[in-house]
């Protein structure tokens, strides 16, 4: 007993010690506004006599009392532009990609961590419970090499900004000043927290411990959720700059300087991408170890792993687009022309890479979920109409990536004999694209519906009905969804944009009802027989690397997309890059970047994931953590 | 509940019901943007 | 390819060498015949795998910087080569095909991208500040011509048009005679000529018959060749030359809109530098920076002024309008309203080109025998009317008239906006919804 209270009175410690490291930094950080505030005034106050010279916040319009230098007018040359052999924008573009990868990847994967260890602390069988508490604790290990690397990585990033962009970057510190000391505590309590939370799993798994371990995690994800929102505030600077005049010189509001425009939409945006992101990487990294394993039992783990970590993932891609629009929005709002530049001008084309991307991602979610139907007794009865549910898939992909409207010079418009092709023209337009992605998306819930009842059948004294009305539901939301598009076809454009707004219901209707009507009538359902995880095929893995890649893709598509939309720009409007690769690149020659950066961070996270399972080989964690003896030796292929 | 076990009289009830649900939301959610199903023989 | 497969050999003959005397010594020194064949074999393709990644990164190497589409060849063959691995060394097998596969996704979305037409964001314009009362005569008139025509030494381009959109409608030089506006050649001189002019009332501003009378209560009238093509500028209806009024107005009213106002918003030293470009190119001497200032001070009200603050900074479009604005506001910016007349529109009231009623009109066109234009639907018609003016002149308007610059100045989401909006004009039916 004496033991059991000690360590309780220990985790109490430890978990306290946590919140004094999350609170570490805001306590550091009370001191200096006051300091910042006192500062002006003082000077003032001495240079009474002599004018203060003031000037006007370019986004809030606030007269403030100027404190930091004009931003520096650069020149090309060493001295603000010092190199190497070699365009130093793709040199820090990849810095900086690689840093977010792993980045992403280590705040992503503690959130599920948390998720997974809730689960497992609220289920109440007990096998299940345990296994969930294994695989929060496999996902946590992998995230703590992949978090030295980030920290590696982070500081690789600075010294290419330093030596690469030297006039940017200290304008740029100078005024982020006391945020970058706060960023640096914050990682420092991340680190620590991260350790305590790792290093005490096994001394906390019952009872009350467990729970004082579940508050750590909550910790830990709100250090690093603040820590993301810090380093927003600098890329939502760059792009929407606030709390500076228009000679960029700081006004003395940090808060102004950190809470601009695009920061908000940014931190959501960033944190839905992030966990999608996150279960990408994790369903990867099962998909590798399903194939690479030699065993059953090690296939049905990772098969499972691979299963939640899709699911996961999938959940926040969903609501991501909404997401987007909200950022979007914002971003017409902020500047109009920054909008087009994206939607309709220089950028348009890259959207439409993106447009494919999103039916890569749904068709790679449908496909595995029909595979994951082979793992299951009685599923059968759906396999015979998976090939319509393609067909459907093929049709409202088509129509999906059709253009319409593009930037076209005069030479292509009269070549083309107007604005829009003969032929295709007719068909994309966003009446019909709005049709086209909710009838994949619709088709997505279906076959999401489809597996969760694969291996029950219902045995509720209305199952009969229920059936027969989700069927109706679905058809009539299918038509709903057809005739509006066909309906925009021959209303206005400056009205039709109207009709989108039903269709994205319909679709949602369908997500929610289905869903819930599904759960509720298969409760207490009866199994057809039990899932057999493992005995999915090889293919439906391939699918879920095929998700990972994609997504991993379309991150670096769309941070490109938002870093480049600020044309020649350092600080938008504010400071000026004079560099010699002020241009935008060409779209192709942005896809071989974007590829190079992706497989570079695949290739390393694999080798991450190796040095992971070296670990484990040498300290067997009670169950199936390693898998001895079978690990296949990556290093090779570097 | 014995009479919904009949198919016939299922599918009326969930075409009436669904129908119903369909022509709803799109008729609030069009006429909030000043839209509705007769616009284009309106104009 | 040759060069490729060349530069693939010299650098990785190292690796390649390495490999046969790998494949030499399993052959020498493997005793069992079927042990021997494997270790043969897979070291062959081994081989061949290796040299294809020399080849793939060759095709970086070289191609990295250049206008290659094809670069995306190079994953399509380490594609190839890790699945080959994955065949014969099967215990490395997962690894190496989800290497094979992740880079196959790569190589198809860069081939995609590679793929789609490549557009280059060019240099951002140079960065100036304009210092306008420092300037020389002669640099303050370049100021000028870029303002009319978009660049120095352009004001004899055909269609070359600036900031400014003054060729629109007027002409510059000697034979061109403007349709819809007065030839400018010669205003400085003859702008005394206009003060004397019983019409135009000199210093009695109430006498005039115009529209308007004065520029703002208690401006009064030009005094100086210089005021009066400032209040011109200022003022457009103050007085009318005859026969360039709108028509049907007797021309009491001008079809110029005042410069200084939205959507053109010339600020005053911009338009001292086009007066400064008018009298130079005319071998005239312009009057001071400062006196072309204050002619238009006289005619705009401090509140009126265009700030030069407000000026968007370098990087704005040369395009009239983006697409973005409401449609009525496109065809103010696009200067439409001062020639057509199109139900619906404020201010359109203009009679130097038809009436835009679309909607009835486009199908009747393109049935018209005389048509040779190569639309099929109205809606083509319509944009090939903007596009191209000439491809059909409706009767009994003039050809050349209006300008062939639309294609470039409207962006394509503007251009959509007018199509779908003269579509739905038609005759007798109330204007369709802006």
């Amino acid at each position: 007993m004496g033991l059991l209270a000690g360590k309780r009175v220990f985790s109490i410690m430890a978990l306290c010690m946590m919140v004094g490291l999350l609170l570490l930094p805001i306590v550091v950080a009370l001191p200096s506004p006051a300091i910042g505030g006192d500062a002006p005034a003082g000077d003032a106050a001495k240079k009474d006599g002599d004018k203060v010279e003031k000037g006007r916040d370019v986004y809030y319009k606030t007269e403030g009392i100027v404190v930091g230098a004009p931003a520096p007018k650069t020149t090309d040359g060493p001295k603000d532009y010092p190199r190497y052999n070699f365009e130093s924008r793709v040199l820090l573009w990849f810095a900086n990609q690689q840093h977010l990868y792993y980045g992403s990847f280590v705040l992503a994967v503690p959130i599920f961590c948390m998720i997974i260890e809730f689960m497992g602390v609220v289920t109440k069988d007990k096998a299940l419970a345990k296994r969930y508490d294994q695989l929060a604790y496999d996902f946590i290990k992998i995230s703590l090499t992949a978090y030295s690397l980030t920290a590696i990585l982070g500081g690789i990033l600075i010294f290419t900004f330093l030596t690469l962009y030297p006039a940017f970057f200290s304008y740029l510190s100078g005024i982020f000043r006391p945020v970058m000391h706060i960023y640096a505590l914050m990682f420092v309590a991340e680190s620590g927290t991260l350790y305590i939370y790792y290093y005490g799993w096994d001394k906390m798994k019952e009872g009350f411990l467990k729970w004082i371990h579940l508050s750590m995690s909550v910790i830990l994800n709100v250090i690093g959720t603040l820590l993301m929102f810090l380093a927003n505030s600098w890329i939502g600077f760059m792009m929407s700059p606030a709390g500076v005049d228009e000679q960029g010189r700081y006004l003395g509001n940090i808060w102004h300087v950190i809470h601009t425009a695009l920061w908000n939409p940014l931190n959501l945006h960033r944190i839905l991408g992030n966990m999608a992101f996150g279960g990408g990487v994790v369903a990867a990294y099962a998909a590798y170890k399903f194939l690479a394993s030699k065993t059953d039992e090690d296939r049905a783990h990772y098969d499972w792993m691979g299963y939640i970590a899709m699911a996961l993932g999938v959940a926040f891609l969903i609501p991501l687009p909404f997401a987007g629009y909200w950022l979007m929005r914002e971003v017409y709002a902020y500047r109009q022309q920054m909008g087009i530049t994206l939607m309709g001008g220089l950028l348009a084309w890259l959207f439409i890479i993106q447009a494919t991307m999103i039916g890569i991602l749904f068709l790679s979610t449908n496909y595995y979920l029909w595979q994951a139907m082979g793992r299951m007794r009685g599923a059968e009865k759906y396999q015979r109409y998976i090939k319509y549910l393609v067909f459907i898939l093929a049709c409202g992909y088509m129509v999906f990536i059709t253009p319409h409207t593009m930037v076209m010079t005069p030479a292509e418009l009269k070549a083309m004999g107007g604005q829009q092709h003969p032929v295709l023209g007719n068909y994309g337009v966003m009446s019909a694209k709005n049709g086209g992605i909710n009838v994949i998306i619709t088709t997505t819930v279906l076959s999401f519906v489809w597996y969760m009842r694969g291996n029950k059948v219902s045995t509720v004294s209305w199952a009969k009905f229920g059936n027969i009305f989700m069927g109706v539901f679905f058809a009539c939301a299918y038509f709903n969804i057809i005739f509006l598009a066909v309906y925009g076809y021959y209303i206005p454009a400056n009205v039709r944009v109207g009709l989108s707004v039903p269709q994205v219901a319909t679709t949602l209707s369908c997500l929610f009802f289905m869903f819930a009507l599904n759960s509720v009538m298969m409760k207490g359902a009866k199994q057809m027989g039990p899932i057999e995880w493992g005995k999915i095929s090889a293919r439906s893995q391939y699918a879920l690397i095929m998700l990972a890649t994609a997504f991993t893709w379309m991150m670096g598509l769309m941070g490109y997309i938002r870093s480049s939309v600020r044309l020649f720009w350092h600080v938008n409007e504010i400071m000026r890059d004079n560099s010699p690769w002020a241009y935008t690149h060409t779209v192709g020659f942005a896809a071989n970047m974007i590829s190079a950066n992706v497989l570079f961070f695949w290739i390393s996270i694999l080798f991450v994931f190796w040095l992971g399972s070296l670990t484990a080989k040498k300290v067997p964690v009670e169950s199936r953590a390693g898998i001895p003896g079978s690990v296949p030796q990556p290093a090779a292929s570097h | 509940m014995s009479a919904l076990n009949n198919p016939v009289v299922a599918v009326i009830v969930s075409l009436i019901i669904t129908v119903g649900y369909f022509v709803f939301v799109d008729h609030y959610l069009m006429d909030m943007q000043g839209l509705d199903f007769w616009y284009l023989f309106r104009n | 390819m040759g060069n490729l497969i060349s530069e693939a050999f010299s650098m990785g003959w190292m690796a390649l060498a390495i490999l046969a005397g790998l494949l030499v010594y399993f052959q020498v020194s493997i005793g069992d015949p079927a042990a021997k064949k494997r270790a043969v074999f897979k070291t062959f393709i081994g081989i061949i795998s290796c040299f294809l990644l020399f080849m793939a990164i060759a095709n970086y190497k070289t191609n990295f910087y250049g206008e290659s589409r094809l670069l995306p060849v190079s994953l399509v063959m380490i594609t190839v080569t890790t699945f080959i691995m994955a065949l014969y060394f099967t215990n490395l097998g997962a690894l190496l095909k989800i290497g094979g596969m992740m880079f196959f996704v790569a190589a198809f979305l860069s081939g995609y991208g590679n793929w789609l037409p490549q557009v280059e964001g060019g240099f951002p314009p140079v960065e100036e500040k304009k210092t306008w009362d420092s300037m020389t005569p002669q640099q303050l008139a370049d100021e000028g011509e870029k303002i009319i025509f978009g660049g120095v030494g352009k004001n004899k381009e055909q269609g070359a048009i600036g900031k400014g959109q003054c060729p629109l409608c007027h002409a510059f030089h000697a034979g061109m005679l403007g349709e819809r506006a007065p030839n400018l050649l010669g205003l400085p001189t003859r702008g005394n000529e206009r003060l004397d002019d019983p019409k135009y009332s000199k210093g009695n501003p109430s006498k005039r018959e115009y529209e308007v009378k004065e520029a703002f209560p208690g401006s009064g009238t030009a005094e100086t060749a210089q005021e009066y093509i400032a209040e011109s500028h200022a003022c457009p209806s103050c007085y009318v030359v005859a026969g360039y009024g709108v028509k049907g107005t007797n021309d009491k009213q001008s079809p110029m809109p005042a410069i200084h106002k939205p959507p053109i918003s010339l600020s005053l030293p911009e338009l001292a530098a086009v007066d400064a470009w008018m009298y130079l190119r005319e071998g005239i001497d312009p009057p001071s920076f400062e006196d072309l200032v204050k002619s238009y001070e006289k005619f705009i009200p401090e509140a009126d002024r265009p700030k030069q603050a407000d000026e968007k900074p370098a990087g704005a479009t040369s395009l009239m309008a983006d697409g973005s604005e409401p449609v009525d506001q496109i065809f103010a910016k696009g200067q439409c309203i001062s020639c057509h007349t199109i139900p619906g529109i404020p201010g359109a009231v203009g009679t130097i080109g038809p009436k835009l009623e679309e909607g009835t009109t486009a199908s009747q066109r393109i049935k018209d025998p005389t048509y040779k234009g190569t639309a099929k639907s109205p809606t083509e018609y319509i944009m090939e009317s903007i596009v191209d003016p000439s491809a059909f002149v409706v009767k009994p308007f003039p050809d050349n008239t209006m300008p062939k610059v639309f294609g470039q100045k409207l962006s394509a989401g503007a251009l959509k906006k007018i199509v779908d909006y003269l579509s739905q004009v038609k005759t007798g039916a109330p204007p369709p919804k802006i």
